[in-house]
């Protein structure tokens, strides 16, 4: 079993992948695919720190799990969002997002 | 009697309430386009507006190049003084009926709301339930005054607990004892009848019910400030007089003047009003409570600088509300207001909200001698600052903005040499005899068609002869001729100062009386005597004002030549010392062991009318006649022919100063060339110090703020990404402050 | 019997819950016609959860193994959420008809978010409180994109939606190494560990973290990007919502991570705390100054305000004694409750006014709304005087304990920017009161909404800013008891 630091590092680097894919991007839509990048990325160390953890709780396993949960339905509003956009505007590009300023 | 003393300020502010909801539905004013007639278009309002601020700049310039002691204009002027001219006819239909205003004098609004020939006429009746309130508060306010003064009896009325946490607590609660009495007095009675005015003066005003509202709940602010019982009440109301003050300079907000005068006053009562709340602030925090018995209670106890600290900021807020230099250009500017406005605010009540706070305070400042020193210095320079400048106005309000600064740092004066009773009787006499000028002067803008420089006016008593003998009273008073209020309260003061051994006070404070008397009658003189000046066709239209104006300066008329003999004799030991002992009692004591020459004022108290006191009080009087006399030479005996001049004189002494007026024109180029030129340079100057460096600061803070506000504002593009790698940016930023923190 | 005492305590939630059930089947049965009768059932309802909150007052336990905290700060945070509740539901309907926008599904996501505010003030570990952030935020960006035909609105609510998430993530990450570092997700535990051991560098990343999350729901700056441009976009009733209720809940997030987890180690986010609070108020206030239109205006205003409450939570951090962190969260829930009541009726008068789609609620709008209105006139003077802070009105104690509370955590010198900041505050909040009061109308102003909800939301939040205002002893001992739970 590799050490906790190892899962960690592959966290972090998730993480980090995932906010740079939010930053750089400019489709809604995968800014949104980014977005899960991260919370994956959370969900992996929740585990990890949570299998390291002595005692045997089960809190930080839980708590990936109520992660999902939330990725799902955060997808799902998001969606909805970027259609309804979609619809007025005619492009998922949020750089033509711009009405709204100063 | 302690509902009925809860009942003073509530009942103005049912007042505010009925007139804000209910007003709007009261009032009926025909709009002006429905009616025709050849002002009737919309631009025509914006149109002599312009006109009359084209004219105005005219004025002012003049006022530089010639010299402001001359008081016939030149043709060219004349030719620009006709905004009104256009006027004149629906000025004439118009005259017939109850007051009203002149076309650029009307509301905001400038195309409403004045009453065509032929259309209906419009309906007002919003004033009637403010007035009656007012009304009645008036009423009461003269039983507790009379209660307290003469039953020597003090009220403390607790209405309930406003704010707990903890042991810091503030209650609801009206303190009336003699200081506040005097104010009540001044304050219900010159607010009922600027009321009262005021159905006359804004006949004909769109914003007619928005005015009363106004006017209620500024008196409900001012009484709340006079009569709360804690320094947080009294900053309640400091808040909200200015608040009021603001909303009423701006009335007529379409003017850009009034606007810009609006914001003006509000910006530099922040200022002040700032460095009052930092010391409420750090009363709060040394003393832990903020009502006064417990503060003055305390204070001794504090470390000296600390004392001294409070003191200096709580008269920041007084410079402020005052007016005092160098916070005091905000009140000439003021009287872009109504006239009313600044007959009520900015002569008789909100103006002296300095002075209660510094006469409120007086155990803080007894017990910091440097900040006496600092009100008394602010107070003679500002006396003989704003009088100075008071001597080249043209405007009749001007000349009446800066009396009223002047006459307001004489109390100040008198406050910080420790003359408490005599500075609170300058403010009572002031309070009537200045809202009785203010009144006087609206009548004669009013009655003049909107005119307000006064040299296109003269031998305006002919034509307004009641207005004229009112404000020949107030004048009277103001220029402090014997057996008139002003006389015997300014005398106090100049006593003291010189029983208290501060000479330079004394002198300084006798030369602006001299000044005093000089620009009051150089104003009377200007505006009703000698010939009229203004353009031909104008004069036939000019009237007296309308019954519910007059009536209010009759009334005045009557406290401003008996307030003085009632408070004041024999002077410098007078009724009003007996009722206000109590309150500046501990004061007056503690003073004795810190200042010199105060236990010789101890000693000088008997007064004797052949003794020292006699002569101070002939000085006093001397000054004003001269000035007086001075006033009179130069701006009526000059444009009369010398037969008419020996025929008016007075007392049969006018052949010998016949004789002396033959040299006349030799004396006038020295006066023109010594003081007329220099007084016009220096005044000039001031003025410039004014626009310049004061506004100029003013406008500074706001102009960052908005470049700042810019900045940050175009940061906002819009752009997701953009806030995306803010935010990053943000989330770098805190990491490294809190490893900064922690390391 | 513990579970039973559990399922009690959660009463208001319960009910909540059983609303929103309600109001989705009435609504599918009510014909169009009668769908206004939601309002009076949505208002009936969070009445009825409001007096639970009364019925479990003074309960303070821990529910449901420590996950649930019921204690009587929660319980006066979920009052003031059923407050707001009533509020928007009465706000809305005119300005939702008038766009032929959908009532039904709007209270129920009303209702979501509003349940999801009241977890979290309830929340007693690490993942009760993302879980309630979660459920009060999603319905959150759903309400600001709810003009789905308006391309305002869309853009709007996706620009929330993306920061957000992007929010949560970050928040979710401090979260985990929280855990990690403590071995704990329940709040209690996570205190007592910090108060034994000293801080590690993971640590600080962590709280770092954790503050951006947490901070960017409350919009403070640099975070508050999202905040004009979703409130500016979404409808107006709807930006009121925004603006108190998500609001609410983030603070409710603050005291417990800052306050409650972080307490023992408040000397180290303190400085933070302290810079974030005097950027927010000066960044709100002086681009609040720039603006013409009052909607915007509004929305960087309430930026401003978060800067005041943030004031109060740093004086929690540096304060020397219990009382005076005590009295820091006692300002804090002071200004909490008076802002969500001024503030979501301010942005409700603006909505009256702007009967068309098109119109932004600029400033020209408001003029001469004195003659064209008294009564609304009257009331939009009150709230912004009292936004301002100006005495007698609610808004002048909030700020009045925000400054006690600074001053006795010897933070003088934020207090004194507070003042220059309320002071510069006024030039935009009076602007709006001399357009009312100074100006005529212009030439075609549009109609005024009329609408009875409206007028009653408006009498009612009108009413208690006066009369808290003039009689804040009420609340203060409510507000003094909630404080008091947290220690």
């Amino acid at each position: 079993m590799p050490s906790l630091s190892a899962y960690l590092v592959v966290s972090a680097l998730l993480f980090s992948l995932g906010a740079f894919g939010f930053l750089a991007r400019r489709n809604a839509i995968l800014m949104l695919i980014s977005i899960e990048l991260m919370l994956n990325a959370v969900n992996l160390s929740l585990v990890a720190f949570n299998a390291y953890q002595p005692g045997g709780s089960l809190n930080g396993a839980v708590f990936a799990l109520m992660v999902m949960a939330v990725a799902a339905a955060e997808a799902t509003v998001g969606l909805a969002l970027v259609i309804a956009i979609i619809r007025t505007r005619q492009t998922p590009e949020v750089d033509e997002y711009s009405d709204l300023k100063e | 009697m302690e509902l009925l003393i809860a009942l003073i300020p509530a009942l103005p502010l049912a007042g505010f309430i009925f007139a804000v909801l209910v007003g709007p539905r009261l009032d009926h004013v025909p709009l002006h386009g429905q009616h025709g007639g050849d002002h009737s278009e919309p631009e025509d309002g914006y149109a002599s507006d312009g006109a009359h601020a084209a004219s105005a700049a005219n004025h002012s310039s003049a006022e530089i190049d010639d010299s402001g002691l001359l008081p016939i204009p030149s043709e060219e002027d004349q030719g620009h003084t006709s905004p009104h001219r256009g006027h004149a006819d629906e000025l004439s239909n118009a005259a017939g009926a109850e007051g009203v205003i002149p076309v650029d004098l009307r509301d905001g609004l400038g195309e409403a709301g004045h009453v065509t020939p032929g259309g209906p006429r419009p309906l007002y009746r919003s004033w009637m339930v403010p007035t009656g309130l007012v009304g009645l508060a008036w009423l009461i306010s003269m039983a507790v005054f009379v209660s307290v003064i003469f039953g020597g009896q003090t009220y403390h009325v607790r209405l309930y607990e406003w704010i707990a946490s903890g042991t810091f607590r503030i209650e609801i609660a009206f303190f009336v004892d003699a200081l506040t009495a005097m104010l009540l007095l001044v304050v219900t009675t010159v607010g009922l009848l600027v009321h009262v005015y005021s159905i006359g003066y804004m006949d004909g005003d769109r914003g007619f019910w928005r005015f009363f509202a106004y006017l209620n709940l500024f008196m409900f602010s001012m009484l709340l400030l006079i009569m709360g019982d804690n320094f947080l009440m009294l900053y309640v109301g400091w808040e909200a007089v200015g608040l009021c003050s603001y909303a009423l300079i701006g009335f007529w907000y379409k003017k850009p003047s009034a606007a810009g005068a609006a914001k003006k006053a509000f910006v530099l009562n922040r200022v002040g009003d700032f460095g009052f709340g930092l010391g409420v602030m750090m009363i709060w925090t040394l003393l832990g409570t903020l009502s006064f018995d417990q503060v003055f209670a305390g204070i001794g106890a504090l470390p000296g600088w600390q004392v001294t600290t409070i003191a200096l900021l709580l008269f920041a807020g007084a410079v402020g509300k005052s007016a005092q230099f160098p916070l005091h250009v905000w009140l000439p500017d003021a009287m872009e207001g109504p006239t009313p406005v600044s007959a009520l605010i900015h002569a008789a009540t909100m103006v002296n909200a300095g002075v209660y706070l510094v006469a409120r305070a007086n155990p803080i400042f007894a017990h910091a001698p440097a900040a006496m020193w600092v009100v008394a210095l602010i107070g003679t320079f500002t006396a003989i600052f704003a009088a100075a400048i008071a001597l080249t106005q043209n405007d009749i309000k001007k000349v009446l903005a800066y009396s009223t600064v002047s006459q307001l740092a004489y109390m100040f004066m008198g406050l910080g040499i420790g003359a408490w009773a005599a500075a609170i009787f300058h403010l009572v006499s002031h309070g009537f005899f200045k809202g009785l000028l203010f009144m006087g002067s609206g009548s004669v803008i009013h009655g003049a068609g909107g005119e307000q420089d006064m040299r296109f006016m003269g031998n305006l008593r002919r034509k307004m002869p009641w207005t004229y003998r009112t404000m020949l009273i107030g004048s009277l008073a103001l220029a402090g001729v014997p057996i008139f209020a002003g006389f015997f309260s300014k005398d106090e003061i100049l006593g003291e100062a010189f029983n208290r051994g501060y000479l330079i006070f004394f002198i300084v404070g006798l030369i602006v009386a001299f000044m005093t008397a000089f620009y009051t009658f150089r104003m009377m003189f200007m505006t009703f005597w000698g010939s009229y000046r203004g353009p031909k066709p104008q004069w036939k239209h000019i009237h007296e004002s309308a019954g519910t104006m007059v009536a209010p300066l009759l009334v005045l008329a009557v406290p401003t030549v008996l307030i003085g003999l009632l408070f004041g004799i024999p002077p410098e030991g007078g009724a009003i010392h007996t009722w206000l002992n109590p309150v500046f009692e501990a004061a007056e004591k503690l003073r004795a062991g810190i200042l010199p020459g105060s236990a010789a004022a101890q000693e000088g108290h008997g007064f004797a009318l052949f003794g020292t006191g006699g002569v101070l009080l002939l000085l006093g009087a001397l000054a004003g006649v001269l000035g007086i006399a001075l006033a009179y030479r130069w701006y009526v005996t000059r444009p009369l022919s010398p037969r008419r001049f020996v025929e008016r004189f007075p007392l049969g002494l006018g052949p010998g100063m016949y004789r002396a007026s033959l040299n006349k024109y030799y004396v006038d180029d020295i006066y023109q060339l010594v003081f007329a030129r220099g007084g016009v340079l220096v005044g000039s100057a001031l003025w410039w110090f004014d626009a310049k460096v004061i506004d100029g600061a003013v406008n500074g803070a706001g102009w960052v703020s908005q470049r700042l506000g810019g900045l940050l504002r175009r940061s906002q593009t819009g752009r997701v990404e953009n806030y995306g790698l803010e935010m990053a940016a943000g989330l770098i930023v805190v990491l490294i402050v809190l490893i900064a923190v922690v390391r | 019997m513990t579970e039973l005492r559990d399922v009690y305590s959660i009463l208001p939630e319960l009910l909540l819950g059983a609303l929103i059930l309600v109001v989705i089947t009435t609504d599918l049965f009510l014909p169009r016609r009668s769908k206004w009768l939601l309002t009076p059932l949505t208002v009936f309802g969070l009445l009825l959860a409001g007096a639970a909150c009364i019925a479990v007052w003074g309960t303070n336990r821990s529910a449901f193994a420590g996950f649930y905290r019921v204690d009587d700060l929660s319980i006066f945070l979920k009052g003031a959420t059923m407050l707001i509740g009533i509020l928007s539901a009465l706000f809305a309907p005119a300005y939702l008809r008038q766009r032929r926008l959908p009532l039904g599904e709007f209270n129920a996501i009303l209702l979501f978010s509003l349940l999801g505010i009241c977890v979290l003030a309830s929340g007693g570990d690490l993942i009760t409180l993302f879980l309630g952030l979660e459920l009060m935020v999603m319905p959150s960006y759903l309400l600001a994109g709810f003009h789905k035909t308006d391309r305002y609105s869309n853009e709007g609510g996706l620009k929330y939606f993306l920061l957000g998430s992007f929010a949560s993530a970050i928040l979710l990450f401090g979260i985990s190494w929280t855990y990690g570092l403590t071995g704990t997700t329940q709040i209690a535990q996570i205190g007592a560990r910090l108060a034994g051991h000293g801080i590690s560098p993971a640590l600080v990343v962590a709280i770092g973290f954790l503050t951006v999350g947490a901070t960017f729901k409350i919009a403070a700056v640099p975070f508050h990007y999202w905040t004009p441009d979703a409130y500016q976009g979404a409808p107006t009733p709807i930006a009121g919502f925004l603006s108190v209720g998500p609001k609410l809940g983030a603070f409710a997030l603050l005291i417990r991570v800052f306050a409650g987890a972080l307490g023992p180690i408040h000397a180290d986010w303190v400085t933070v705390m302290v810079i974030l609070s005097v950027l927010t108020m000066v960044g709100g206030n002086v681009v609040a100054l720039t603006q013409s239109n009052v909607k915007r205006m509004l929305a960087y205003s309430s930026i401003a305000h978060t800067g005041y409450i943030m004031a109060a939570l740093a004086a929690y951090g540096n304060a020397p004694a219990a009382r005076a962190q005590q009295q820091a969260i006692e300002a804090m829930l002071f200004y909490v409750l008076a802002y969500a009541m001024m503030n979501i009726a301010a942005f409700a008068v603006v909505g009256m006014l702007q009967r068309e789609p098109g119109r932004f609620g600029g400033l020209a709008s408001f003029a001469g709304l004195a003659s064209r209105s008294p009564g609304r006139a009257a009331a939009m003077a009150v709230l912004l005087l009292s936004l301002t802070g100006i005495p007698p009105t609610v808004g002048f104690f909030a700020k009045w304990y925000v400054l006690l509370a600074t001053v006795d955590a010897g933070l003088s010198w934020l207090a004194v920017v507070i003042v220059l900041n309320a002071a510069l505050a006024a030039f935009y909040y009076l602007r709006v009161i001399v357009y009312m009061y100074m100006r005529e109308p212009d030439g075609n102003p549009a109609p005024i909404d009329h609408s009875l909800f409206g007028a009653v939301g408006l009498g009612l939040s009108v009413l208690a800013v006066v009369l808290l205002g003039v009689f804040p002893g009420v609340i203060l001992d409510v507000v003094r008891i909630s404080a008091a739970s947290l220690f």
